[in-house]
């Protein structure tokens, strides 16, 4: 990896060689959207998509040392909601805006619910069910079990259900 | 009977990704993998901004000319109509007709303002069938829009609660690239329950696409949900400890146009038991009773 850095100097920032440019832009391409989707999982869309961009910019930077990480996703995801957690108040929720019009088949209560779920289980529930991630994927971004993904999953809905008083 | 709750989860964050797509469209995941990020070190770009720089003068001169030519000869395409004579006790008088929007006609948006009168009008009535006439957006053509029938069922709902609307405000733009007429109203949407118990009603503004045939393509609207939930969350919650079991009326999941009609007319009923309980224990709907 050293033999393909060069070095910005005036501002010192190691910026990756053309190969590993190349690398980045594919490692990038499947991994902004996961980034997008986690983060607002974890935030509301608002926090999210700046986190999102906040970590691609930081990943470019350190690619050096993240392209080397086993899971430089699940390692940016980190990385990035320790971040975004400093810049959003512990005591303000996730929020999650209404949708930009009426659903009809959506409880009006849906986003609400979502906000006052665990942080865990809410990106859960969003990456399964609102982004069509696979019980995997959702498994090796957190770095965790398939049955602990399972299991946030079925609590996630289950306090859905219950906040929203529907029974399916 | 209400959608089950991973659908409505599905449902919901595809708006959200949809409303992130608007803002800033983003490739696919499946497109080529091009190394096109902008990576380039700092003084290879400021190199190249310096010495492109006269031509992004000279771009951004020529294009301001162009702006103002445009806007000197364009400068009368926005019109406004009066709001709809709306009588929503004349369920049973037939629809006006149909007008026809001509491409080639310089009223175009006009005539496109009369068809949204049109669409309203039959909207107060409760003629779904002169609605759907008007109709004719293709189902799945937004994953944000809300479908024909979804539509049709929201109005049929409202109707039968008999909520009323302000007088509402039109303006028609010049036509879309496809000959189409974006038309934007403007009105208070007052609904039945939220009247019952005094609370405001809600601002909204629907924009419609109307096609060159005088067909309405798709209605887009935006109003701050916050205010609908101010009263809608404190009835379900009213209805969970008073009336179990007809929590449905605060949905929005219906399985058919009657069906939402039937829920409408059921969700008046309840309303009024509820705001006669608010008036007897001195409560608001803002702050019930525990």
């Amino acid at each position: 990896m050293d033999a393909l850095q060069s070095v910005d100097a005036r501002n010192a920032v190691t910026v990756p060689g053309e190969a590993s440019a190349h690398a980045f832009s594919i490692w990038a391409r499947d991994a902004e959207p996961r980034l997008r989707h986690a983060l607002t999982a974890s935030f509301g869309p608002q926090v999210g998509e700046e986190a999102a961009a906040d970590a691609l910019s930081h990943a470019w930077e350190q690619w050096a040392e993240i392209a080397d990480k086993p899971n430089p996703t699940g390692y940016v995801f980190g990385i990035a909601r320790n971040k975004a957690r400093r810049m959003v108040s512990a005591t303000v929720p996730a929020f999650f805006p209404m949708p930009s019009q009426r659903l009809p088949d959506v409880e009006p209560g849906l986003p609400d619910a979502l906000s006052r779920l665990p942080e865990q289980q809410r990106i859960v529930v969003a990456l399964l069910y609102g982004y069509q991630w696979t019980m995997s994927e959702v498994a090796e971004l957190l770095g965790t079990s398939k049955s602990t993904v399972q299991n946030h999953a079925e609590r996630g809905l289950r306090g859905l259900r219950g906040t929203l008083g529907v029974e399916q | 009977m209400s959608k089950p709750i991973v659908d409505q989860v599905r449902s919901y964050f595809e708006d959200l990704e949809a409303q992130a797509g608007d803002c800033a469209p983003r490739v696919p995941a499946s497109a080529p993998v091009v190394v096109d990020l902008d990576f380039e070190p700092q003084s290879e770009r400021e190199e190249k901004m310096s010495r492109n720089g006269w031509l992004v003068s000279v771009a951004a001169a020529a294009i301001f000319v162009v702006l103002i030519v445009v806007a000197f000869w364009g400068g009368d395409s926005t019109s406004t109509i009066e709001p709809a004579d709306l009588t929503p006790e004349t369920s049973d008088e037939p629809v006006a007709p149909i007008p026809t929007v001509a491409a080639a006609e310089p009223e175009l948006d006009q005539v496109a303002l009369a068809v949204v009168q049109a669409w309203y009008a039959a909207a107060d009535a409760g003629d779904i069938a002169a609605m759907e006439a008007l109709w004719t957006q293709v189902e799945g053509e937004s994953s944000t829009a809300v479908t024909r029938e979804g539509h049709l069922k929201l109005m049929a709902w409202d109707v039968a609660q008999g909520s009323v609307d302000s007088e509402r405000s039109c303006s028609a733009e010049r036509p879309t690239a496809e000959g189409e007429v974006l038309v934007t109203c403007e009105f208070l949407d007052q609904y039945a329950v939220h009247d019952l118990v005094g609370a405001p009603p809600i601002a909204v503004v629907e924009d419609l696409y109307v096609r060159p045939d005088g067909s309405v393509r798709l209605i887009m609207n935006s109003w701050d949900p916050a205010a609908y939930s101010a009263v809608n969350v404190p009835f379900a919650d009213w209805l969970a400890v008073h009336i179990p079991g007809e929590e449905a009326v605060a949905g929005w999941g219906f399985d058919s146009v009657d069906h939402a009609r039937q829920v409408g007319e059921r969700r008046l009923e309840l309303g009024r038991l509820w705001a006669g309980y608010l008036e007897e224990s001195g409560c608001t709907y803002d702050a019930p009773c525990e």
